[in-house]
């Protein structure tokens, strides 16, 4: 079993606290990807897993032991470097056998996973190189044909595709997801791009500042952000949100948008407020993702409260898609639509939106207020074969 | 045609850059190099007035010469001495200054003091060390019931004392460059090694210590080509002797111009040295180089 548990897991370096109590479960087999910003205190998390940084406070659980105290080389894990940590000095075939090597595992048992290894990965003709004559592709292959001769059911990475450039990295997203579904192997993955996050992960951890906001698969974590960061964190275009005041009279509830200044007001669905139990008044952040805003013909009947007519300020057309931008009081917002829109600056479009893409946080703690709510319906499509 | 006179150009404006310190290159290196090796074909001593061409005198006069041999053979076991051991001790004093990672600072100064001390001050310090009855030196040696040893004025002490006070003298100046060579070995890799879980041992055969040998190199050269250039310490503490047991070559080269005048033999020693340096450079680098990982 190599299901690894992270229980209130710190870091101090000095008085300064890097890591903050986070904890999770991660099953075996699993794809978990650590994502957040630069600085948040992802490698370090990563590395006081692998046993290169020690724990401050709180419990590392490896197949349900304890491993606070048990070097790297004793946790059954390997780890692929963000540099790849390939040793200039020795071949291909050496860089790839040092582990077993030094673990005196026997020649005829090397050789066999130096040839599957290098099969898999469609290294076999490099093995004679030195690192310093392959291109960043492929030492990155090397460094992961590493962590399978290694044959430990734990592979830990960090920022492994930063490196490389564009192209090569979309491709080696799916390289390293089927290797590890291939080998089912547990991985915990670091990143800060969120794209890789999405694409890759079977769940996903979001970190701020050393501590956790959010742990679920990327759709859910997409759809339902946990709160404004989160929100504005995933998605390429990132969420767009804008001040508002939640405005409830009677029969009618929605928000006013505080920074516009002809104060529109957009009236949401009866069933939000109350439950989620907002009072009058309360100022909220209003987000809605790029691609829930979409344009309406400007024949068709508009339904005032649930679109916005705005005045275009820059259009990207992107063959196929295209991204609008708007302004909505002091926010530029992003809407990305299908296709080619041949708009310019300063048309008026009309955008409008489904009422169940709009996310409402608390404008002081930043906290999602339809999760509570209840909104878990929201069921990830099965895809159709 | 336009071609040709930009190029002639860009060549005139790079001649002209590097002609200030081609013109004392010219002056103070290649001209004395020049005159040295004419002078060693000539019999320039106190008994000839003009120097006068002597053809290969001097270097056949050299080889039936004692003190020549004695000098080449103690030079030799004195680089044999001191280049292994001092290239040793500063890989080990490196490695240790890099791990200490508190007081790194104040281990460095500590282990590097010795190579900002002038060398006159460094022999003066160690004469008084080294003074019989009175020296430092012999009084640790007394609890021992040896204090009545004569470091200096000892035919077979005196090489073992030179080749202590050097190899004191310049392993801090060459852990410096094995930090350098330290710092440049990403931490990732000993973080990789740690995940197999590889000894220190391993470690430093496999990883640091190939990794660092464009170091080795380098220090190694500088250390023999040292151990020919020091004079400063005969000067002061035993003039060569006694009787020639820790005369060098370079020392005795001083000796033969300038104390016993004679220029033409001087010149042949010189042109001796020269040449058994640049062989070992070549050796170094022509035979080892290949062997050896760069960046
Ligand atoms: N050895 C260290 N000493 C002090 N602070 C550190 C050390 N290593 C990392 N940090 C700090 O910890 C925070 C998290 O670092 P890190 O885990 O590397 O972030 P990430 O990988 O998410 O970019 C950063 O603010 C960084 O400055
Ligand atoms: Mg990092």
């Amino acid at each position: 079993m190599a299901e690894v548990e992270l229980r209130r897991i710190s870091k101090m370096y000095e008085r300064q606290q890097v890591v903050n109590e986070v904890s999770a479960i991660i099953a075996p087999g699993e794809f978990f990807v650590l994502v957040g910003p630069s600085g948040c205190g992802k490698s370090t998390t990563l590395r006081m897993i692998a046993g290169l940084e020690e724990i401050s406070a709180g419990e590392l659980l490896i197949g349900g032991k304890r491993v606070n105290e048990v070097p790297p080389s004793g946790r059954n894990i390997s780890m692929v470097f963000q540099n790849y940590a390939l040793y200039p000095h020795l071949t291909v075939k050496d860089n790839i056998l040092f582990g077993l090597q030094v673990r005196k595992v026997s020649k005829q048992d090397q050789v066999k996973r130096l040839e599957h290894a290098a099969e898999m990965l469609g290294i076999a003709a490099l093995l004679n190189r030195k690192p310093k004559e392959l291109s960043g592709g492929q030492r990155q292959r090397v460094a992961l044909g590493r962590a399978i001769v290694s044959q430990h059911p734990i592979c830990l990475m960090d920022e492994p595709l930063s490196n490389l450039d564009a192209k090569l990295r979309g491709h080696m997203r799916t390289e390293i997801r089927q290797l590890q579904q291939e080998l089912g192997i547990t991985m915990i993955y670091v990143t800060h791009d969120q794209v890789e996050a999405m694409t890759m992960g079977d769940r996903m951890m979001v970190l701020r500042d050393g501590e956790v906001q959010q742990v679920g698969r990327p759709l859910d974590v997409y759809n339902h952000p946990a709160n404004l960061f989160v929100a504005e964190f995933t998605g390429a275009p990132p969420m767009n949100t804008t001040q508002a005041v939640w405005r409830s009279n009677g029969a009618q509830s929605g928000v006013e948008l505080s920074d516009d200044p002809s104060r529109r007001f957009l009236p949401l669905a009866l069933g939000f407020g109350p439950q989620a139990g907002i009072k009058d008044g309360t100022p909220v952040v209003l987000g809605l993702r790029p691609e829930a805003l979409q344009p309406l013909e400007p024949g068709a009947v508009a339904d005032e409260s649930r679109s916005l007519l705005v005045s275009v300020q820059g259009v990207e057309i992107l063959g196929s898609e295209t991204i609008v931008e708007f302004k909505l009081g002091d926010k530029l917002w992003k809407a990305k639509w299908n296709g080619q829109w041949p708009c310019r600056r300063g048309d008026l479009v009309r955008v409008g939106f489904a009422l169940e893409h709009v996310s409402l946080f608390d404008s002081q703690s930043g906290k999602n207020l339809a999760i509570t709510a209840g909104r878990e319906k929201g069921e990830i499509l099965r895809c159709v074969q | 045609m336009g071609e040709l006179r930009a190029k002639w150009k860009v060549n005139v404006y790079a001649w002209l850059l590097l002609l200030p310190s081609l013109i004392f290159l010219l002056l103070f290196t290649f001209y004395p190099v020049w005159q040295t090796v004419i002078l060693s074909f000539h019999q320039a001593d106190l008994g000839s007035p003009e120097p006068f061409f002597n053809g290969i005198d001097n270097y056949k006069q050299m080889l039936e010469d004692d003190v020549f041999w004695k000098v080449l053979t103690n030079n030799l076991w004195f680089a044999l001495g001191t280049v292994p051991t001092s290239v040793a001790l500063a890989l080990g004093m490196a490695l240790f200054a890099n791990k200490a990672l508190r007081g790194k600072g104040f281990i460095r100064t500590a282990y590097f003091y010795p190579t900002v001390v002038p060398m006159i001050a460094v022999a003066n310090i160690w004469l008084f060390i080294y003074t019989p009855e009175y020296g430092a030196l012999s009084h640790v040696m007394d609890w021992f019931g040896k204090g009545d040893m004569n470091w200096l004025g000892d035919q077979s002490n005196v090489m073992w004392a030179m080749i202590f006070m050097v190899i004191w003298k310049e392993a801090g100046y060459f852990m410096i460059f094995y930090l350098a060579g330290l710092q440049n070995i990403s931490q990732e890799l000993y973080e990789s090694a740690a995940m197999e879980g590889a000894s220190a041992w391993t470690v430093f055969r496999r990883v640091t210590f190939p990794l660092l040998m464009p170091t080795t190199m380098f220090v190694s050269i500088i250390a023999f080509t040292n151990s020919f250039k020091l004079v400063d310490h005969l000067v002061i503490m035993t003039k060569g002797g006694p009787d020639n047991a820790s005369n060098l070559l370079l020392y005795y080269i001083y000796e033969t111009a300038f104390s016993f005048w004679d220029q033409g033999m001087a010149s042949a020693l010189t042109i001796v040295m020269v040449v058994l340096l640049l062989a070992v450079a070549a050796v170094q680098f022509f035979g080892l180089d290949k062997k050896i990982h760069y960046n």
